[in-house]
This record gives structure tokens, C-alpha cells and sequence, in this order.
């Protein structure tokens, strides 16, 4: 019967989060997809983790979510980010097994109960008031369900450009939904913006010279984003897979310089906007002509195929200026494209239109999660399957929403900019995003999620017992550092030190059992030492009106002393609380004055905490 | 927001005395206050109108001018109606509590410029600038106000938000673009650069207040004595026996200006104080600190003294002598020959006042003339206490985060100098992620 208590359509990274939360929740859960063999296809450049996104995932893991799994089942080279810089923006990146990633993501999704599959296009859809009744495919298939999910990522009227030619298309050789886009600002309200961003050519490998590139290699011992030990191992026999690192030549940038008018950015084809901080390499000349050269990180694509990704030469240039342009850099200069890089232009839905639980604002039971809401990368759009398809489970449950802070997560923060700011520009994560980013570490994601995770139902029980056990070793060991001390201090005193570590103190008799932990435990344990006198500092400094908390619906009326303009973004977004009021965007201080003192005029149920 | 009503002219007895209500939909609410020859006429915005001004009873009490602004184009971004009329006080009294009675109430002290505010016509910064510019004491320090009031190039603090928003971006780059490579990456040097050449442009601005500060306050003259040595009487006589008088501000207590005499040269600003004398009472013991801070910064000092209450010499305050003229008040019921007492005069009679209140017109003729130096430079100046005590926090704040550079980590040194966000956004205004980010892309070369 084609009833489901919730329908997630697209089978990308963020289609799999959710479907896979709602499926652990115990919600009858269909994904439908345009393609079963391209679940979990990475589309971009072939890693997952790094700076910020590593964060996401390791915060994914700690509500046993799927990528940071996969991720690990498929990779070819572990790195820890940031090393020389404290815990607390150290990130893991994991070169990934394209092909292996979407096996494993096949064979996570066919273990999950309540999981099922359907290969189609959405083409139509029936509602019932402000609800999303049920879903027709292209081939009449009615599919209904109680809520959906909606993750059709870069798929929404996507337009590839290469060089001056442009074709439709979701990304490389996938078709697009084109039907889509109008239904969705028409049937649906939705307002819809259109981005764009872009992929290098891809390289054959037998024709790259890596003698004349810089060895890149993982790290060892081999650090993973999975709690669980049995999982910590490659999925391939031998040494981590290195990158290679090589860089632009003057020659790259003449060639690109003599043909820009051939480029779509720069002849005005292409009007989406692209994310700054991934730019293509015409774009990265075009800005900064006085720069000899820029990076290339030649990353590869799989274990048993012989191809590879030049990361850091994005480009839509028509393909014979590619090869010139991969000609120039040394050790490339005989290697051959075997497919060419293009910009992917695609529509995305204004995300200051859903609620914090990536729920469309006016409507019952539709949410959105991943790309269509305007971020990039698959960690951005795993995190907001992750929360996207846990609420769809909670309103299946008729239980209460629950989103996560944006002082406890990068999630949060995320979901907050997403709906609070909205953005203009494919939105990343930073770890500088985050205010909070002392205490919202990679090591210590569980302690800020997995109780919450567990209690929603959407964490294991192996998991669970996990966490436990570690939280009783790490208060063991705290209460012996506590009372053993060196030359009258306490060894927990010593360890808040910058040059003290475990390791250090190792010469003395620690308890048993230490020995055995984990590297991520060890990490953890000192880094929550180490952070703990910043973060009880800024708590204290935080914790004054910035939590005031704002009533629902007071936007709704006029409130003295704010500009209709100011009211109606302030409407839109709905912030919950004072501090999130200061972020929205337009609210000039004066703005925020007057409603600091109508708050607190208003008998309005504020509390100060 | 609910409306308010305030003169905008002093109430006293002259030509013209001004009205204004701000509010949101004035009208009609408030046309039981005029009408015009033509009954049933609405006025438009922005229009002059010549009506007749009603009280509560509906008699007609005067005639004037009225001009209608409608929210946003307004002084205050709401409704204004301001009614100019004839400059009777019990007049313009009557017809605001026909005001009130139709729904205003009275504005608070700078509720007008408030309101401004709140709707985004002004900003703190041009709101203090403005200020400064209808307190400014002669024209040469009116004339500096103005160019700062109408500056278009960036302000001061414009400039130190410029520096903390590329120091912050700097951190942003470190933290989140490790893989620029160390080549790009900003070194510990560079950023100490940075924060020392942003504590030098805070500490100019800083000092260039200071020495403001002290100028601003204009030719100043404090009156100090023993309590009964009729130092009020003085006072008063000082202001009521010129007819010029442009203000009396009651209670500025961070000015301490209590009095000020216009004259073509530039304004006599006067301070009563606090009878010195020994004291247990916390209250009083304030007011004596207070007075004794007013002489640190008068350009002059009378200390007043009479034949009932005379100063005991171990309560003489400290500083510089000479500018300290003794005046013997009350000579009407004693007299005093000695040669120590420059003056020697009677508030009551007016003995002897004329010759002191030409003394202080000649001593302030000197002081704007010679003392007080024209500034042409059009640089801009930090101008407000706010501003400047914020300065110098950031300046404390600054040099804690300096000490932190290459000692603690890159994530720590940013924590430390965000911790202090909020200050810094009293200072310049709000400075968002995506203002910092902006300037990352400008600096480097971001991304794969």
C-alpha cells in the first residue's frame, strides 16, 4: 500500500540523513529518487569533513546518523585539520572512495527498518489545505504520505554551462526536474532565488606526472568520525591513499586572462550567484591578477578507477581552454580530461521561509533540507536531513518539534542562518559561524547531542552504551586527577595547562584503563579540561538579556518605535530569542533598543534567565 | 508610538513660541487643535497653513502657522505637527493641555531626538554630534561641530571599526583557511601590527578628546565659599543681571554647566556649588567633591567669602592660584579693606557688580580670543564622553588580546577579542559575520 508515514524525495546526502532518521524513529519511510544507483553520489569534490563541515559530521555521528559512517566505510585518507591550532577548530577530513560511498550507502539504507525505496520523478503533487497530501510520480504512481521531505539539491530547473554552451541538467550527465520550479513558487508559495557553483574537469590518472607534485599522506594512526571501534579500519588492505599537491603557472593565468570572453561567468551567462569562498579558478585570476600562483590538490576518485579530481581549478571554460589550462601546471602537462568541469546553475528556495525545524513556514507538513535551501557540500546538507527528517518522525509522533541551539551545535547555527538570515550567496560552514565554537568541539559532540539524540529515539542502543561508558571513564579519571596532585597541585590544575598533556602526565601511576582508550577519548577528556575556564567565562558574559526570550506572534502586531520594514524581516524570521533578534539582518541597534524596552514593558511572559 | 507634545521654544514672553506633537496617525486626532478658514480641510503634508489654535473649551485662543509632516518624512520618522505661535507662555501652556487632553503627553528631555533615533533618522553618533553642536560655546567650536556633524567622510569610528573588522578577519582567515598554506596564512607579526596600529588611532582619538574636552567646555567660572557666604545670590545676580541670558540648565551633572551668560565673544559658563566646609554626611561630602572638581576645571575660580562666613584656610582647595579671585560678597552689611579681596560687591544691592560682571566680559574676550586657538583641521573627533569612555575599554581590552598573540591559540585570541563584541557594536554599531567575511575576500584568496 502506498501509505508512508514519511516520504523523502532525492537520495542525495541530505534525502539519506533523513530518510535514515525517520526510518531509526520508527516511521514507515519511503525515499523516492530519480535514480536508484546514484544514491549517495558525491557530486563535487570527493571528501568529506574539513573545517566547520567536519564538525557537522562529527555532530551527525553523534546522533548515529549516516555520513560520518559512510564516510569512514569509504575512505581512502584520514586528516586531522587544524592540528596547530587548538581542539576546538581541529576538524577530520576523509578522502572518499566515490564509487564505495555509494555502495555503502546503499547497503546503510537497506538496513535500516521501516526503509523503503522507489526510483521516480516527482511531477505532481495533491494538496489538502496546508497539507502536502500525497506525491504522483512520472509513471502515475500515487505515493501518500503523512509528511515529506523534500532534498532535491541542485536538481530544481539545474542548467549546466560549458564554455558558452549550456544544457539542462541536475550535475554531470544527470538530468534535472524542470517541472518543478514553478509549481514549487506557484502551488506551494514558495520564493525561489537561483545559485550557482561549479566542478574542475576530472583527470585520467596514467597521464599524471606525481613525481612533480608534493606527497600528500593521511594521518597515522588512523583517526575516524565513528564511535565504533569495530568500524575503525580501511575497507582496503594496505597504506592510506596520499593526495598530491601542485599549483597554478603564470601561463594558467594567461591563458585564462586571453580567454575570458569565452567564459559564461564573465560574458553574463551564468546569473546565479556563486559562493565566494569556492571559487572557480577564472574567477580566483579575475580578482587577484597579481597572484604567480594557486593551489591544486590532486585528490583521488576511487580505489580500482584510475581517475582523479583537481581540487582548486573549478571552471565553466569551454573544454579545449581546460586543457590548456591543465597543461600549465606541472605535472599535468600531458594529462588528459576525461570529463570536462562546467558551473551548475539551479534554483533554491529563500530558507527564511521554514522554521527552525526546516519546516516550510505556512504549510503543515512539508520540510526542505540540503542544497534547495541554498547551502553547499554534503555535510551542510546531511545536517539538515539530520533535522529535517527527525521532525518529520516527531509531527508522524504528534510529539514536540525539536531543533537544535545554535550554542550547542554547529547544526544550530546553521539552521539559525539558514531561517533567521536567510542567504544570498551558497551558504558554508565556518567554525567562524559559530560564537560558541570553544565548547562546540569535534571530540565532544556526544556530550552535546547524543543524550538529546537518544531520547528523540534516533540513537542505538550500541551507541548509547558507548557514550555511557565513556562518560563514566572520563568522571573516573576526573575525580582521580582532582585528588592526585605533583608538588601540592591537583593533576587536574596541571592538565588546564597549554604544554600539559595526558601523555605528560603518563610518568605518574593514572588509573587503569587508560591505556586503552581511544585517541578521540583522549582528546576529548583534555580538551574539556583545557576549554573549561573560557567557556564558564563567556557563559557568564552571555548569560545577561541575550536570552531573553521572545513571545510567538508579537511580530504580528506593530511594536513602537519599529520601521514596517524592520517589523516584516523581524516577522519572517521569527527569532526566538534577543540574540537572535540582533542577527537578523536590517536590525539596526536602535531597532533592537525598542524591543529591549517593549519586552520589557509588555506583560508579555518574558523571563530573564 | 503614543504622541508627545513639547514647546520647542522656551516658554517665556517673546515674538514666537513653537509647538510640536510627534506620534503615529496624528490626524485627526489632534485637529480639534486648529481650524482652518475653509472648514473640513485636511492638511497635507509638508504644506504651510495658516489656522486659528483652540483650547480644551474650543475657544479660540490664538492664530498661527501650521505645518504637517507625515510619517517617515519627518523630523522623528512619525507624524509631526508643529504649530508656531504667538510667544505667550500661558498661551502655548493652554493649548498643550489641550494637547494632552486629546491624547499627548509631555515629552521627556530629548524624547524628540529619541524618537529620531529609534526610527533610523539619526544615528547615536550623529545624535551626540548634534548635541554637542547646540551646546557648543562660541562659534569657532560651533563651526568644528558642524564640519563633524556634517561629515560624509568616515568618522573616527568608522576608521577603528574598519581595523577591528580586518583584525577579526585575519582570525576568520586562520581559523577557517588553513589551507591557504602557510605563505598566505597572516603571521602573529602581522597581527600585532595591526592591533598596535589600531591601539595608536584609538589612543590619537583618545587624546585629541581629552584636549577637546577641556576646550569645549568654553570659558568656565566656578563659584566656591563656605556655605551663607551667599555664593546663590551671586550667581543669580551673575545671570539675571544680563539681559542675554540663553540658557539655564538645570542638573547636567556631568557638565556641571549650571548657568550660562552669552556674550558676542563666546558664552560665560558658571558653576554654583556645594558650601565647602568639614562634613560627616555622605551627601553633602559628594557635593563638596563635585565642587571641588568644578574648580579643577574652570578657567576660573571666585571663592566668595563674607563677613558671617569666612573661609578657614586648611579648606582651600588645591591647584593653580591664579586663577582663583577673591570676592567679598555682602558689603552692604560689612565691609572689607584688605587688599586680599579683589572684589568686593553685594548681591543684594547690586554693589559692585556691574565692575565684576565687566571683569568676567573681558577675561573671556581673552580666553576665546588667545587661550583658545582656532582648529581648522577637518579631521574628525571623537564627541562624546560615551564614545570616549568606550574607547577606553577597547583600548584595555586591546592590549589584553595583544598579550595573547603567539602565546595563547589562534581560536582563544579570537574568543578573547569577540568576548568584547557587544561593547565594540555600542561603540560602532552592529559589525556581522558577513561584514568580517566580506573583508576576507578582499584580503586573500579563499578556497580550493
Amino acid at each position: 500500500m502506498n501509505r508512508w508515514d514519511v516520504v523523502v524525495i532525492g537520495g542525495g546526502h541530505a534525502g539519506i540523513e533523513a530518510a535514515s532518521a525517520a526510518s531509526r524513529m520508527g516511521c514507515r519511510t519511503l525515499l523516492v529518487t530519480l535514480h536508484l544507483d546514484l544514491i549517495g553520489q558525491m557530486s563535487c569534490n570527493p571528501s568529506v569533513g574539513g573545517i566547520g563541515k567536519g564538525h557537522i559530521v562529527s555532530e551527525i555521528e553523534a546522533m548515529d546518523g549516516a555520513i560520518s559512517k559512510l564516510a569512514d566505510r569509504s575512505g581512502l585518507q584520514f586528516k586531522l585539520l587544524n592540528t596547530r591550532k587548538g581542539y576546538a577548530v581541529q576538524a577530520l577530513r576523509v578522502q572518499c572512495d566515490r564509487y564505495r560511498y555509494r555502495q555503502e550507502a546503499r547497503t546503510y539504507l537497506e538496513a535500516q527498518n521501516n526503509l523503503h525505496f522507489r526510483q521516480g520523478e516527482v511531477v505532481a503533487w495533491t494538496m489538502d489545505g496546508k497539507s502536502l497530501k500525497s506525491l504522483r510520480l512520472h509513471d502515475g504512481t500515487e505515493v501518500f504520505g503523512r509528511t515529506f521531505v523534500l532534498t532535491t539539491g541542485t536538481f530544481l530547473s539545474g542548467a549546466l554551462h560549458i564554455g558558452l554552451n549550456q544544457t539542462e541538467g541536475g550535475r554531470g550527465g544527470e538530468r534535472s526536474s524542470r517541472e518543478l520550479s514553478p509549481r514549487f513558487s506557484g502551488e506551494l508559495g514558495l520564493s525561489l532565488g537561483r545559485l550557482k557553483t561549479g566542478t574542475p574537469p576530472r583527470l585520467s590518472g596514467r597521464t599524471i606526472d606525481f613525481s612533480r607534485m608534493e606527497r600528500q599522506p593521511g594521518d597515522e594512526p588512523v583517526p575516524f568520525f565513528s564511535h565504533d571501534l569495530s568500524s575503525h579500519r580501511l575497507f582496503f588492505p594496505g597504506p592510506q591513499v596520499p593526495c598530491h599537491l601542485t599549483a597554478t603557472t603564470a601561463e594558467t593565468r594567461s591563458v585564462i586572462q586571453s580567454n575570458l570572453d569565452r567564459s559564461p561567468l564573465y560574458s553574463g551567462k551564468i546569473t546565479g550567484i556563486g559562493p565566494r569562498y569556492c571559487p572557480s579558478i577564472e574567477d580566483k585570476i579575475v580578482k587577484f591578477p597579481d597572484r604567480e600562483s594557486h593551489h591544486v590538490f590532486i585528490e583521488p576518485e576511487g580505489l580500482l578507477v584510475d581517475e582523479y579530481y583537481p581540487n582548486g581549478i573549478s571552471t565553466s571554460l569551454p573544454v579545449d581552454v581546460q586543457e590548456q589550462i591543465v597543461h600549465s601546471i606541472p605535472g599535468l602537462e600531458q594529462a588528459m580530461i576525461t570529463r570536462p568541469g562546467y558551473a551548475v546553475e539551479y534554483d533554491f528556495v529563500f530558507p527564511d521561509q521554514l522554521t527552525h525545524e526546516l519546516r516550510v513556514r505556512h504549510l503543515d507538513n512539508l520540510f526542505l533540507a540540503g542544497q534547495i535551501n541554498g547551502t553547499t557540500g554534503y555535510e551542510e546538507a546531511a545536517g539538515q536531513g539530520l533535522i529535517a527528517g527527525l521532525n518529520a518522525a516527531l509531527l508522524v509522533r504528534e510529539e514536540e518539534p525539536w531543533s537544535p541551539d545554535r550554542s550547542l551545535s554547529y547544526i544550530g547555527v546553521m539552521i539559525d542562518d539558514l531561517v533567521t538570515q536567510g542567504v544570498d550567496e551558497p551558504y558554508r560552514m565556518f567554525t567562524s559561524r559559530a560564537e560558541n565554537r570553544l565548547y562546540i568541539r569535534h571530540h565532544n559532540a556526544d556530550d552535546r547531542l547524543t543524550s538529546i539524540g537518544r531520547e528523540l529515539g534516533a540513537v542505538s542502543d550500541t551507541q548509547w552504551e558507548w557514550y555511557e561508558r565513556k562518560r563514566e571513564s572520563f568522571q573516573r579519571l576526573r575525580s582521580y586527577l582532582k585528588s592526585a596532585r605533583q608538588g601540592g597541585t591537583p593533576l587536574l590544575q596541571l592538565l588546564k595547562r597549554p604544554d600539559v598533556t595526558l601523555d605528560s602526565l603518563e610518568s605518574l601511576p593514572l588509573p587503569e584503563g587508560l591505556s586503552e582508550w581511544p585517541e578521540p577519548w583522549r582528546i576529548g577528556f583534555e580538551s574539556e579540561v583545557k576549554y573549561e575556564g573560557y567557556i564558564r567565562i563567556s557563559q557568564d558574559r552571555d548569560s545577561r538579556e541575550e536570552e531573553f526570550t521572545i513571545p510567538v506572534g508579537i511580530f504580528e502586531s506593530p511594536i513602537p518605535g519599529l520601521s514596517k520594514e524592520v517589523l516584516s524581516r523581524l516577522k519572517k524570521a521569527s527569532p526566538r530569542t534577543f540574540s537572535e533578534a540582533r542577527c537578523v539582518r536590517g536590525v539596526t541597534p536602535g531597532a533592537l533598543d525598542s524591543l529591549r524596552t517593549h519586552l520589557k514593558a509588555g506583560k508579555t511572559g518574558t523571563s530573564f534567565l | 508610538m503614543d504622541p508627545i507634545v513639547a514647546p520647542a521654544t522656551r516658554l517665556i514672553n517673546q515674538p514666537v513660541g513653537i509647538l510640536r506633537i510627534s506620534g503615529s496617525d496624528l490626524l485627526p486626532r489632534f485637529s480639534p487643535l486648529f481650524h482652518f478658514s475653509s472648514s473640513g480641510l485636511i492638511p497635507e503634508p509638508r504644506r504651510v497653513y495658516r489656522v486659528r489654535v483652540r483650547d480644551q473649551s474650543g475657544e479660540t485662543v490664538d492664530d498661527g502657522i501650521l505645518l504637517y509632516f507625515r510619517s517617515p518624512s519627518s523630523l522623528t520618522g512619525e507624524d509631526v505637527l508643529e504649530l508656531q505661535l504667538h510667544g505667550n507662555p500661558h498661551c502655548l501652556r493652554r493649548v498643550m493641555d489641550h494637547a494632552i487632553e486629546l491624547g499627548a503627553r509631555p515629552a521627556r528631555p530629548g524624547e524628540f531626538l529619541y524618537r529620531a533615533y529609534l526610527h533610523h533618522k539619526i544615528s547615536l553618533l550623529k545624535a551626540e554630534s548634534l548635541n554637542r553642536l547646540i551646546q557648543a560655546p562660541s562659534f569657532q567650536d560651533y563651526r568644528r561641530q558642524f564640519l563633524d556633524y556634517s561629515a560624509t567622510t568616515p568618522g573616527p569610528i568608522d576608521e577603528i571599526r574598519a581595523d577591528w573588522v580586518d583584525l577579526m578577519a585575519q582570525l576568520y582567515v586562520l581559523l577557517d583557511h588553513a589551507d591557504l598554506g602557510e605563505a598566505e596564512l597572516p603571521k602573529p607579526g602581522v597581527l600585532l601590527e595591526k592591533i598596535d596600529s589600531l591601539l595608536l588611532r584609538i589612543e590619537h582619538y583618545r587624546e585629541s578628546y581629552k584636549k577637546n574636552r577641556m576646550r569645549w567646555k568654553g570659558f568656565s567660572v566656578a563659584l566656591l565659599g563656605p556655605p551663607n557666604s551667599g555664593k546663590s545670590s551671586l550667581f543669580n545676580r551673575l545671570l539675571g543681571n544680563d539681559r542675554a541670558i540663553v540658557s539655564e540648565i538645570p542638573g547636567t551633572t556631568r557638565d556641571m554647566i549650571e548657568g550660562r551668560i552669552s556674550t558676542e565673544y563666546g558664552d560665560i559658563l558658571l558653576f554654583d556649588s556645594a558650601g565647602l566646609r568639614e562634613t560627616t554626611d555622605p551627601v553633602e561630602e559628594k557635593g563638596i567633591r563635585k565642587s571641588l572638581e568644578a574648580v579643577r576645571l574652570a578657567s576660573l575660580v571666585f571663592l566668595v567669602e563674607s563677613a558671617d562666613s569666612t573661609m578657614e584656610s586648611r579648606a582651600f582647595p588645591d591647584g593653580s592660584v591664579s586663577k582663583f579671585y577673591r570676592v567679598w560678597n555682602k558689603s552692604d552689611l560689612m565691609d572689607n579693606e584688605s587688599p586680599d579681596f579683589h572684589f568686593r560687591v553685594s548681591a543684594r544691592t547690586r554693589k559692585g557688580i556691574a565692575q565684576l560682571y565687566r571683569f568676567l566680559e573681558e577675561q573671556a574676550r581673552s580666553f576665546y580670543a588667545h587661550s583658545y586657538e582656532p582648529d581648522d583641521s577637518t579631521e574628525g573627533v571623537v564627541s562624546s564622553e560615551r564614545q570616549y569612555r568606550i574607547l577606553s575599554r577597547l583600548s584595555t581590552h586591546l592590549k589584553k588580546v595583544r598579550r595573547m598573540v603567539g602565546v595563547s591559540s589562534w581560536e582563544i585570541v579570537l574568543h578573547e577579542l569577540e568576548s568584547q563584541k557587544a561593547m565594540m557594536e555600542d561603540a560602532v554599531g552592529i559589525v556581522s559575520h558577513h561584514m568580517v567575511y566580506d573583508r576576507v575576500f578582499q584580503g586573500f584568496c579563499i578556497g580550493k
